[in-house]
């Protein structure tokens, strides 16, 4: 990774965590939809990048959300599950032409649907670790069931806005 | 040793992860009311499940063992209640009605028993090392079962109560009789007391225990329950039925009265014997 690449990722780190923390935790809708969208950068972070480095940052970044929160271990505990599965995710969703491609996080370049994908499994798979977590000793099957669905669906929107804009900016930077 | 480092610098990514999971859980337990209650629940639980089923393993093997030392402190508690109870006059057991003055109780393992021949015995794991001698009397918990024959160091064979060759005086409702219980050969759970007149007052249920004529038994140990009374025709007696207290059929621990003063009582017969 480049310096300015490791910049913008720092950038949009940085930003997302704002949102996260002064727009999103402030609009829990009766506990039932939690969004959570700061893990999105580590689904962005090239594929060839050490794991040690990767599980680092990932279990890090948990932590000091959880230490801000007041709420130790979801937060980690979710992001490294996520981690666990974002290879096989990406094994899954994108073939050997786009796995180069993605290394840059070209969106032009990948299937959009799969992209979709891609970030619906990370999504769906994160929010599940925290709400099981988080309150599965408060809430009903059903209702857990709701709440996952609900705080996927809302993230997974805010994920590919978010990627959207964000893609294009780092491509062109790269180039 | 080589090969170990070379397997953690491979899988050290790995390794981190589960560390770090590790880690996260650790500080959701620890942080978490709930979990911490959960989790500490949980340990409790499996760890007292796993005590209790390496105690069951470890307890079946000693088996052997904790019978003999019950055995052992029943024997001691039984001789100390005994003596408790004599001074308090209070019989709490049928063997605590064993005066402790005269018998000295000592408890054996039945390793053999016979019920269905013609003259029964039984052979207990204890002998003259443990200064048994032939005509002691033999009791369960129950009742009489029966007196030491034959001594071997280790082991001493019995007369059942089961046995043609075995008699005693009974005690039918504290009433001391001349009659004999006799086994009649007609079933393991019952004798039969002969040479009761029929001007005696004995009913089915009355308890029959040992009487005072005897040196080989206490006073008063239980030989069982009074059954059918038949007054016969042909004689002056009754023929009472008597179920046995003691199951024979379960023998597993008896108790052998051991009488303090016997080589005096012994010489004193052998004494009217030769005189008469």
């Amino acid at each position: 990774m480049s310096i300015r690449q490791i910049f913008i990722y720092t950038i949009l780190f940085l930003l997302l965590l704002i949102f996260q923390f002064f727009v999103l935790n402030n609009l829990n809708v009766d506990h039932r939809i939690i969004i959570k969208i700061y893990f999105v950068p580590l689904l962005f972070l090239p594929m060839n990048l050490n794991r040690t480095q990767l599980y680092l940052v990932g279990f890090l970044l948990g932590l000091g959300i959880d230490f801000f929160e007041l709420n130790f271990g979801v937060n980690s505990f979710s992001i490294l599950i996520l981690l666990a599965f974002k290879r096989a995710f990406y094994r899954q969703f994108f073939d050997e032409g786009e796995r180069k491609e993605i290394f840059y996080l070209t969106d032009k370049t990948l299937n959009l649907l799969n992209f979709i994908l891609y970030l619906a499994s990370s999504t769906v798979v994160f929010h599940t670790c925290y709400f099981l977590f988080e309150s599965y000793y408060a809430l009903s099957f059903t209702d857990l069931l709701l709440s996952i669905v609900l705080s996927s669906t809302t993230a997974l929107l805010l994920n590919i806005l978010i990627s959207l804009i964000f893609l294009d900016n780092l491509n062109s930077n790269d180039k | 040793m080589i090969e170990f480092l070379q397997f953690l610098r491979n899988r050290f990514s790995s390794l981190l992860w589960w560390f770090f999971l590790f880690l996260s859980i650790g500080l959701l337990v620890q942080k978490n009311f709930y979990y911490r209650v959960v989790f500490k629940s949980k340990t409790n639980q499996a760890s007292l499940s796993l005590m209790q089923k390496s105690n069951n393993f470890k307890s079946y093997f000693e088996l052997r063992k904790t019978n003999k030392d019950l055995m052992e402190e029943n024997e001691v508690l039984r001789n100390r209640l005994n003596k408790i109870n004599q001074t308090r006059q209070i019989p709490v057991n049928k063997l605590d009605l064993i005066d402790e003055e005269v018998f000295e109780v000592l408890a054996a393992k039945v390793i053999f028993n016979t019920i269905r021949k013609n003259n029964n015995y039984f052979i207990i794991q204890k002998g003259s090392k443990d200064g048994i001698l032939p005509n002691m009397g033999v009791v369960s918990n129950k009742g009489i079962v029966g007196i030491t024959e034959t001594i071997a160091s280790n082991y001493s064979l019995c007369r059942s109560v089961l046995n043609s060759k075995f008699t005693t005086n009974p005690k039918i409702n504290g009433i001391n009789y001349f009659g004999e219980v006799k086994w009649t050969k007609k079933g393991y759970n019952k004798m039969y007391i002969t040479e009761i007149g029929k001007e005696s007052k004995i009913q089915s249920g009355d308890f029959v225990t040992t009487s005072n004529f005897s040196s080989i038994f206490n006073e008063n140990v239980p030989i069982g329950i009074v059954g059918k009374v038949v007054k016969k025709k042909e004689n002056n007696y009754l023929q009472i039925e008597c179920l046995l207290a003691a199951n024979l059929k379960k023998l597993n621990y008896v108790y052998v009265l051991k009488r303090k003063d016997k080589e005096e009582i012994d010489q004193l017969i052998e004494l009217s014997s030769n005189e008469h």
